[in-house]
């Protein structure tokens, strides 16, 4: 198998428009996925929120959930974390440098 | 806090509860035991989370080789003793648990169990390069190809 055959002139010029144009189809997808949940939005009946005779929320100790976190997969107060990176890659079925890329990128 | 003045959780915490869902299909109300989120929370999360991976990743990961890239590859290969190989192939077969009775026949995986296809391309790294799914689980790996 020889490599002219993808190896000619246009072969950067052809790159750069593949690309392009993948990026083009991504972005209408994205537009597309944008305007359908506006106007799902729109039609919704407008029952989200508080509204007098619900429920209220529970009040959950979000703080509790966070330090559980941080204790087990991290390690808290200077202890070793609870739960190995082996057990946090078949946990979530993501190693934790990429998790803590995909984090760094929200905070950001 | 948040800007109402109530107790606001931790993007950590929205976050892992995204991977419990998304790596291992969990339900949304199930995490709230130990990661303390309501399960409207979680489902907003994941769907939120999901476009904001393709917003921020796509340009990076999404995308065509380059030229280097493909130098790269192949010089590595023919070093390997497969000169001109651009990658791995395989496919996978993923059950398809609601698959309509008409189709059944079609989508009929190798394990007993109704299937699709995917199918995989990457390089030395595990990197992959093209990615398909959606052929009938009765076709082989030679006829996705």
């Amino acid at each position: 198998m020889s490599m002219s055959g993808w190896e000619g002139d246009e072969g950067g010029i052809n790159d750069v428009t593949t690309a392009a144009a993948a990026a083009a189809h991504a972005a209408t997808l994205l537009e597309w996925r944008r305007r359908e949940t506006s106007v799902g939005r729109l039609q919704r009946p407008r029952y989200r929120g508080s509204t007098p005779g619900k429920v209220p929320n529970e009040p959950r100790n979000f703080e509790l959930g966070l330090q559980c976190i941080l204790r087990d997969y991290l390690g808290v107060d200077g202890l070793p974390p609870v739960y190995s990176l082996l057990d946090f890659e078949s946990r979530f079925h993501v190693p934790m440098a990429v998790f803590l890329k995909i984090y760094h990128a929200i905070k950001d | 806090m948040n800007a109402t003045g109530r107790p606001e959780a931790h993007p950590l915490q929205k976050l892992v509860v995204v991977f419990l869902v998304l790596g291992y299909s969990e339900s949304c109300d199930r995490a709230d035991e130990h990661v303390r989120l309501s399960s409207s929370t979680i489902s907003r999360a994941v769907s939120l989370l999901t476009e904001f991976m393709v917003d921020e990743f796509s340009s990076r990961y999404l995308r065509p080789p380059t030229r280097a890239e493909i130098g790269n590859i192949l010089g590595r290969n023919a070093e390997r003793g497969f000169p001109g190989c651009l990658g791995s192939l395989d496919c996978s077969y993923w059950q398809w648990s609601a698959c309509p009775k008409g189709r059944a026949g079609t989508y009929q995986g190798r394990n007993g169990q109704r299937s699709i296809v995917i199918e995989a391309i990457c390089d030395e790294d595990a990197w992959i390069y093209r990615i398909f799914s959606g052929s009938p689980g009765s076709l082989n790996d030679i006829n996705v190809l």
